[in-house]
């Protein structure tokens, strides 16, 4: 029984060729069974359905798993693993479309509305463009060491190990040799999953070791790089890595004259960027990845180990007029500012996310584009936060 | 015109230049004016030159040239023109053309800045001070306290500047009147040159490369420069270089390989601007050429940290043959505020940061990435700058003797293999296999003849081939 189970969603999936705007109104689909199931069954899932609402995505996941196993006899499907979240719905970062995973997967991540590419693990990448039968790892197993005896709140030590558990890699790349169309090439694959895809010691030797292997065999690199920088934990040798790849690519590029590509993905950042990211003989970046050198957030925020952003952004009003009313949201916090515009006569919201400090109060006479919050960046340069991603 | 026609007989100022010319055949023409053969055999500036070297004594044509000076709107002399109006006997002598140089001596000296670990020395400057002048008004003999006291401070100081901690060391390395590259620069050579311009369009204040000679050989500087003053670190951006600066570098380091004499490079940086222009000129792709480009340079090069380094913006002029630091300096990958906002959430833990990053000189010989330590002056650099170029000079020209032995191709390996073995990885070990569970295992079948080689098809075993012989000629 070939049982296609199409889950609940708030938007209907990608059946037929609706716009994105048609699409959004219709919430009445709720569930979309293609399979023969009985009234019942249909019944007691629903239920279950809202009982577990909390558990929705691990549910629906188990579901899917449940029903398509028949399907998923190749075990490279399997490997292909849902994106990040355990939902069954990615949402596309750049116009905020949703995805649902089965069809974005056919389509390799790529966003259908303006083609942004979602960021896969290195596992995915590889299975996607490798033919099957022809990879040959390299330095499987590295793995760090904790030299300078790092510990902040955590020892670096049972971080790492913590991250290797986590994602099932030992480090940040993957190195070897394959075959993708029938050319042979020699990929290295960064993985932004492990530790923020940071450049230590294991990274710099396992992709010195590839670029010396392919000198040798002829081979052309191509390193596909997702990175927020150097390893703050590992100290002045992570930054020494970036001359030692530089160095094997001038042996390899200048003196022997041979191919090397670049293929920089969402996000490359810091000290990966200033080193062997840019020196690619030809560089081909994915659509819209962000890449940057000390990227936009420099000193004027931070992106945590655990990944989680801290809010430093300025708001300014929308509008000319007096701030009518304050709204303080519940829980996390945040705020809604209602300013009456003394132009039109009608009220433009502001939202606030939590986080930043409001400057203003109520009743007071803003101008458009006035800020809000307060600006938390500090603008001594003797103390630059040269902050988020480390180069 | 006489002269022209002996073509041997030349006055004895020609210079070399010029007696190159003259053996090129040339005509006088009757008008007398030597300007014509511009566009024929020579270069164009020379031409002019001679022209008004040798020009002829009598004018036979009756032309007059008026020219009328246009009465510029400015009231206020250029101040960008930097040509005094009078030269004095001292302006001349010394590096060449001195007052076209930004970096004078300061006007006023810089007032002693102590820092936090300094109080209890101040403290005992002051009662010094106060027992010299109660012994001024009052005429009694102090001298035996007043010596007690001054010995207590030698004491002190060298106790306190012996054992500094890492905390103490970043902030001597980022004293404000720490002497900068230029200071140490001019210290150290006996004439020097500043070369501006990255042949792209721009310059960059923070970073100066010039030529300069000492003990009868020349070098090529490069380094970042810092401000003395406010004034002056605005001016300098801080010793932040955008692209521009690397470039620079780039198009120096070059140079001198090309001509043959060795590179000095001064780190003294907390990073590579990062401003929005600096993303736009391409900050990272200048940092990464430099990187690798230096690898190729078949020249010696040292660098020395004499202050700050700051992780890639230090990195792209300091991939050397030898590092050298000063005892005081630090080099890191993330300056300690960055890094404790990231790791532990505030920037108050910045002290806790600088202990665990492990970025003082004395740690990062044990990592075996700084060759040499120089050693500062009791006080610190900023107490006595000239003591402390000095000892850098002599660290420099010990190191270059041996560097200078080697030959090209072997000082290459030598700068590869010095960074190939910075790192440490753990190996060899069996990994627990959930560690591997979202790694590709091995695909391809095993073949029992050749392990590490897959089939290659012919068209791309004869295309490697072909790319093989194309590398093994000669680079041009």
């Amino acid at each position: 029984m070939n049982s296609e189970l199409v889950p609940i969603c708030w938007y209907p999936p990608q059946l037929n060729e609706d716009s994105a705007a048609s699409r959004k109104k219709e919430i009445g689909d709720l569930f979309v069974i293609q399979a023969n199931k009985t009234n019942e069954e249909i019944v007691t899932s629903v239920i279950n359905w809202f009982e577990d609402r909390q558990k929705f995505g691990g549910l629906i996941g188990a579901f899917l798993e449940e029903a398509t196993r028949s399907s998923m006899t190749n075990e490279r499907d399997r490997r292909i693993s849902v994106n990040a979240n355990k939902g069954l719905w990615a949402r596309c970062d750049n116009c905020g479309n949703m995805l649902h995973v089965k069809f974005s997967k056919q389509n390799r991540s790529v966003c259908e509305e303006r083609g942004y590419h979602l960021s896969m693990s290195s596992m995915e990448r590889i299975e996607l463009s490798i033919d099957p039968n022809t990879w040959i790892p390299l330095d499987e197993d590295m793995s760090a060491r904790d030299i300078l005896s790092f510990s902040d709140e955590d020892s670096h030590e049972t971080r790492i190990l913590l991250s290797q558990e986590k994602t099932g890699l030992t480090d940040a790349v993957q190195t070897g040799i394959g075959y993708p169309n029938g050319t042979l090439i020699a990929p290295g694959v960064m993985d932004f999953h492990f530790m923020g895809g940071s450049m230590g010691s294991v990274v710099g030797e396992k992709i010195t070791r590839l670029i010396e292997y392919a000198t040798q065999r002829l081979l052309p690199p191509v390193l596909i790089r997702a990175s927020g920088g150097a390893r703050t934990q590992e100290g002045t040798l992570s930054l020494m890595q970036m001359a030692k790849i530089s160095s094997v690519l001038q042996l390899y590029q200048v003196q022997n004259k041979l191919l090397y590509i670049s293929v920089p993905t969402y996000p490359t950042t810091g000290g990966v960027t200033a080193s062997f990211g840019m020196l690619g003989d030809i560089i081909i970046a994915e659509s819209k990845a962000y890449i940057a050198f000390a990227g936009g957030n420099k000193g004027r925020g931070q992106i945590y180990p655990d990944g989680s952003k801290s809010n430093n952004t300025v708001y300014t009003a929308l509008g000319t007029g007096k701030i009518k009313r304050i709204i303080r949201k519940e829980g996390k916090g945040g705020y809604e500012i209602i300013i009456e515009e003394s132009s039109g006569g009608c009220e433009a919201i502001d939202v606030v996310p939590p986080g930043p400090e409001l400057i203003v109060s109520e009743g007071e006479f803003v101008k458009a584009d006035q800020p809000l919050t307060n600006n938390p960046n500090k603008k001594q340069f003797e103390k630059v936060q040269l902050a988020e991603m480390n180069f | 015109m006489q002269i022209a026609m002996e073509s041997a007989v030349l006055p004895a100022s020609v210079s070399s230049a010029e007696q190159s010319l003259c053996s090129v055949p040339w005509r006088l023409s009757k008008h007398g004016s030597s300007l014509q053969r511009n566009g024929n055999n020579m270069l164009a500036g020379q031409g002019l030159m001679q022209a008004w070297k040798f020009k002829p004594e009598k004018r036979r044509t009756n032309m007059h040239v008026h020219a009328m000076l246009k009465k510029s709107r400015r009231k206020t002399p250029d101040f960008e023109y930097p040509w005094p109006v009078k030269f004095k006997p001292g302006d001349l002598d010394g590096s060449p053309l001195p007052f076209l140089s930004r970096f004078k001596p300061l006007p006023t000296p810089p007032k002693p800045v102590p820092l936090p670990f300094e109080l209890p020395l101040v403290h005992i400057q002051k009662k010094i001070q106060e027992i010299r002048e109660t012994a001024n008004t009052t005429g009694m003999d102090f001298s035996e306290q007043l010596s007690e006291l001054q010995e207590k401070y030698d004491e002190v100081r060298k106790d306190l500047y012996n054992q500094l901690s890492p905390v103490q060391r970043l902030s001597v390395a980022r004293h404000p009147n720490r002497p900068t590259c230029l200071d140490h620069v001019l210290n150290m050579t006996d004439k020097w040159l500043e070369l501006h311009g990255d042949r792209a369009g721009f310059d960059d204040p923070a970073l100066v490369t010039g030529i300069g000679k000492m003990d009868g050989m020349s070098f090529m500087f490069i380094g970042h420069q810092k401000g003395r003053n406010t004034k002056e670190n605005i001016h300098r951006n801080f010793a932040m270089p955008t692209p521009n600066g690397y470039r620079k570098a780039l198009r120096m380091m070059q140079h001198a390989e090309r001509h043959g004499f060795p590179i000095l490079t001064f780190v003294d940086t907390p990073g590579a601007y990062a401003g929005i222009q600096a993303e736009e000129r391409g900050q990272g792709e200048a940092i990464a050429r430099n990187l690798r480009e230096m690898f190729g340079l078949r020249v010696p090069i040292i660098t020395t940290v004499i202050g700050e380094g700051g992780s890639g913006g230090a990195l792209a002029i300091g991939c050397c043959d030898k590092m050298l630091m000063l005892e005081n300096s630090v080099y890191y990958v993330a300056s300690p505020e960055a890094c404790a906002a990231i790791l532990w959430k505030t920037a108050a833990a910045a002290p806790q940061a600088t202990e665990a990053l492990k970025i003082t000189a004395h740690e990062l010989v044990k990592l075996d990435i700084v060759d040499q330590i120089i050693p500062e002056p009791l006080g610190g650099a900023h107490s006595d700058p000239l003591t402390t170029s000095m000892n850098i000079k002599e660290a420099i020209l010990g190191h270059m003797r041996d560097l200078l032995k080697m030959e090209p191709d072997s000082l290459l390996k030598h700068r590869v293999g010095k960074f190939r073995k910075i790192g440490s990885v753990r190996e060899g070990e069996q990994l627990d296999p959930r560690f591997k569970r979202n790694m590709k295992p091995r695909d391809a079948p095993f073949n029992e003849s050749d392990q590490h080689q897959l089939q290659i098809p012919s068209f791309v075993r004869e295309n490697l081939e072909r790319t093989l012989t194309t590398a093994s000629t000669p680079a041009s």
